[in-house]
């Protein structure tokens, strides 16, 4: 057809489709300028790095990737496959519990623990009460790589536990099933089985452990690990080279992509993994023995990702309200609510006009183009603030306008970076909901438009509030962006809290700490509310 | 100049061609059936003439209003069509009144109650004016969507697969409902199917697809009846297709037939007392009768018969073989 491309236009929404265009490029702009740093000028700080920095970046990255996928996996695959297939005391309640640690960020479980093992911390004591082991006896310093890793993968192991425990009680039963009645015992069956089954799970939930990672930029500073994020901090602000900057976010930038088409790739290869008739698999009951194994290795990680810190956030909290200034408290949790709400209601908003320009236009490059823009993801911080100075910089020269240290900067920033979040909710609602009902209103009459409104929007209302909610946490939680882009002076509980461990007044951070979690710990109720539902 | 022309239309998605120079008319009042197995286009079909899927090339015309060709394209809310769903598509957040006066915003609302009132009467659903669609069963849901379809008073009414999702009793129910609205309404109908019985049902004419061309069009009894082609006697007539070969040469020689592939009703084969000896290959029972299978000079038949047969070989007649 001649006029092919005038006709699918005339058949799309063009009001849905100019939004999801416009708002496609507004959130690739300043990831996609990041590319013409590399006829930036540099400073000294790029020479610097090839003295021997750059290689303390990776080897340090490699070891906390190699290190923290190991332990994410120690924690989660066994749990997960244990709660999916036995039933034993606190089963049913584990299978939540697991998810807890998700609520604590990575910068608060490394001051939590730094304080906890610091040279009189209470790991100490309590082994000088239960042992009579004296401090300098069995000193070690905790502020190392090594020690890092299981402090992280403590509170990133629920993303391969949530995926693995999908896998393992819906996906694979009907396999699981045929082995048993081979004759097969329900450990050669994870083994030979249900590990492989899974792998694709795995690999998803290790894309995920890997990308926090990435972006943590406050456990990393706190340790005083040189990474890649730590480097874009402290070529930038402490020796005001931005060029450099740019230039370690691109490599940064280059190996979360190499991550993000490992994943696609990984994904796109193991599809007939995913085969399954989504029942859940009938439990066996563990024997006394077997059920106090299986206590051990499920309570293990929440009580190191989620019941010490906790106790030690609430202990810390009760010993320091009264140094603690109400007032700023006050400004910060208003400040963070003001910010989190703000921007997550402009994501929910450019999610819905990407998601809708996406379902009603029939164009695949204009597809493409909106499902790249939700990839800030998978993007660090650190990236995006410095690819937003930059860009704001271009726009400055050109326009005269600059922004930055704005709150409609940051917002910006935040809509880049936490996209994903509210999109991937929204979507599966939609895909879930088909295109029937929308046809159906259309065929009845009903424009676009309308057809949104009054079919819809009522009923993927549901996902809309999760998506709102995933969203607002995730603001909430994020340092990095707000340390970089927020204006002069305005304070978040994130941002209070890192500046007082930094300080190293770790006991002063613990009420913002503890606001954090408390809310945090918001979606993660709903979600389970959810799942039982289901 | 007929009510409905779709003149050439190809439709492929990405390099699969799925539809490949369709071109049929069809009369004002008249009901047809495109029927065919999964994946021979006619749900793409349907949802062409619907204005839900954009053709590569061709044109769809109903009364002289061209609604989709190569410079042309009538949205599908501005085309005035009804479509129901294989999945009712009722909207859930909606009770059964609102579903069905959904499509009628220019009507007054004493007019709508009028009208929703007296669809639901005619098939006795009144009781469920109030009920949301999670509370009704799935022959309910079904009528309730086609009732909602036919209040919006389209010139067209499509019909994709309706029965494929019900049970026997409520698909047998549903036609006889269907029947009687459509017979009412006098409302030309395009229904797809990939079962013969429902066009048998419902159609005046059907047209076959298969793999994105029309391979046979008629009445569906006459197609019944007497196959046209091979495509035709696949899909509606119960019998084998017997090709020529060593181990049947000497029954095509017998009949003294040219054509090197045959069908054979069952309805045209009987037992006789003189008639020519069949081996008796098995039977299967099909509710008013048996079909059994018979070997005659070593070409398979199928033969209808009211009892059981229990010896090992019957005297049969033939009375009409299709050369295709």
């Amino acid at each position: 057809m001649g006029n092919n491309f005038q006709i699918k236009l005339k058949s799309s929404s063009k009001l849905w489709l100019t939004l999801s265009i416009v708002f496609s490029i507004v959130l690739l702009i300043p990831l996609g300028s990041i590319f013409l740093s590399l006829f930036e000028t540099v400073g000294d700080g790029w020479k610097e790095l090839f003295d021997g920095l750059i290689q303390t970046y990776l080897l340090n990255t490699l070891i906390l990737a190699v290190g923290v996928s190991f332990f994410t996996l120690i924690f989660a695959v066994l749990p997960a496959w244990l709660i999916a297939n036995y039933r034993f005391p606190f089963s049913n309640s584990l299978k939540w519990m697991m998810v807890l640690p998700l609520s604590i960020p990575t910068y608060i479980i490394a001051f939590i623990y730094g304080d906890i093992f610091s040279f009189g911390g209470e790991f100490y004591l309590l082994a000088d009460y239960l042992f009579g082991f004296g401090i300098k006896e069995i000193y070690f310093d905790i502020f190392k790589v090594y020690y890092l890793i299981p402090i992280l993968s403590s509170v990133l192991y629920p993303y391969i536990y949530l995926t693995c425990l999908d896998s393992f009680e819906n996906n694979n039963r009907a396999f699981i099933e045929s082995a048993e009645l081979l004759g097969k015992s329900r450990s050669s069956i994870f083994r030979k089985i249900a590990l492989p089954l899974s792998r694709p799970a795995i690999v998803s939930g290790l894309f995920l452990v890997n990308m926090e990672l990435l972006n943590d930029y406050g456990a990393m500073d706190f340790f005083g690990i040189q990474t890649f994020t730590t480097g874009i901090f402290r070529t930038w602000f402490g020796m005001n080279d931005l060029g450099t900057a740019l230039r370690l976010a691109l490599i940064l930038f280059t190996i979360s992509f190499l991550f993000i088409y490992a994943e696609r790739l990984f994904r796109r290869q193991a599809k007939y993994y995913e085969e399954g008739n989504h029942t859940n698999l009938t439990k066996k009951k563990k024997g006394f023995i077997g059920s106090l194994v299986a206590m051990i290795i499920c309570f293990i990680p929440v009580i190191l990702g989620f019941v010490i810190p906790i106790a030690k956030l609430t202990y810390n909290a009760f010993t320091t309200y009264h140094s603690v200034d109400f007032f700023a408290y006050t400004v910060a949790m208003m400040n963070t609510t003001f910010l989190a709400f703000a921007a997550a209601s402009v994501i929910v908003i450019i999610s819905l006009a990407l998601i809708y320009g996406e379902r009603t236009g029939k164009f695949g490059l204009v597809n493409k183009l909106i499902s790249l823009s939700t990839v800030g993801y998978a993007i660090p911080g650190a990236i995006i603030a410095v690819s937003m100075l930059f860009f704001l910089s271009g726009l400055k020269s050109t326009f005269g306008v600059f922004g930055f240290g704005t709150l409609i900067v940051l917002i910006y920033a935040y809509n880049i970076r936490f996209m994903a979040t509210a999109y991937t909710p929204i979507k599966s609602a939609t895909d879930k909901l088909g295109m029937n009902s929308y046809d159906t209103s259309r065929l009845l009459g009903f424009g676009n438009l309308r057809t949104f409104w009054k079919v819809e929007l009522p009923i993927i209302q549901p996902a809309i509030l999760t998506a709102m909610l995933v969203a607002v946490v995730e603001i909430l939680k994020e340092l990095p962006l707000t340390l970089i882009l927020r204006p002069f002076n305005y304070e978040t509980l994130s941002t209070i809290a890192y500046q007082y461990a930094k300080n190293e007044m770790v006991k002063d951070a613990s009420i913002y700490s503890l606001s954090i979690v408390a809310i945090s710990i918001l979606p993660i109720i709903f979600f389970v509310k959810s799942k039982k539902e289901q | 100049m007929s009510f409905l022309q779709v003149k050439n239309i190809v439709k492929s998605f990405g390099k699969t061609e799925v539809l490949r120079g369709i071109s049929f008319e069809m009369e004002a009042h008249s009901r047809l059936a495109l029927i065919g197995k999964s994946g021979s286009g006619k749900t793409t079909m349907l949802r062409l003439i619907a204005g839900l899927e954009i053709p590569n090339s061709g044109s769809i015309i109903i009364n002289g209003e061209v609604l989709t060709s190569h410079s042309n394209f009538t949205k599908p809310e501005k085309r005035n069509m009804g479509y129901v769903f294989q999945n009712h598509s009722l909207f859930p957040h909606l009770n059964v009144y609102d579903n069905i006066v959904f499509g009628m915003e220019k009507l007054t609302k004493k007019e709508r109650i009028e009208s929703a009132m007296s669809y639901l009467s005619m098939l006795g659903l009144e009781d469920k004016v109030k009920s949301y669609p999670h509370q009704l069963s799935g022959g309910e849901k079904q009528r309730i969507s086609i009732i909602r379809t036919l209040a919006s008073k389209p010139r067209l009414l499509l019909l994709d697969e309706p029965f494929s999702n019900l049970d026997k009793n409520t698909k047998e129910r549903l036609k006889v409902d269907l029947k009687k609205i459509l017979d009412q309404e006098k409302l030309p109908t395009i229904m797809i199917t990939h079962d013969a019985d429902d066009s048998f049902d419902l159609a005046d004419e059907v047209i076959l697809l298969d793999q994105g061309n029309i391979v046979a069009r008629g009445n569906p009894e006459e197609l019944y009846k007497r196959p046209i082609n091979e495509h035709s006697a696949r899909f509606f007539s119960e019998s084998y297709i017997i090709e020529k070969d060593e181990t049947n040469l000497s029954f095509f020689n017998q009949f003294e037939i040219n054509s090197n592939r045959i069908c054979i009703s069952p309805q045209s084969i009987s037992i006789t007392n003189n008639g020519t000896q069949a081996k008796v290959i098995g039977h299967k029972f099909v509710g008013n009768g048996y079909m059994v299978i018979l070997d005659y000079l070593g070409a398979k038949l199928k033969m209808f018969t009211t009892e059981k047969i229990t010896s090992p070989s019957v005297l049969i007649g033939i009375s009409d073989i299709i050369e295709l």
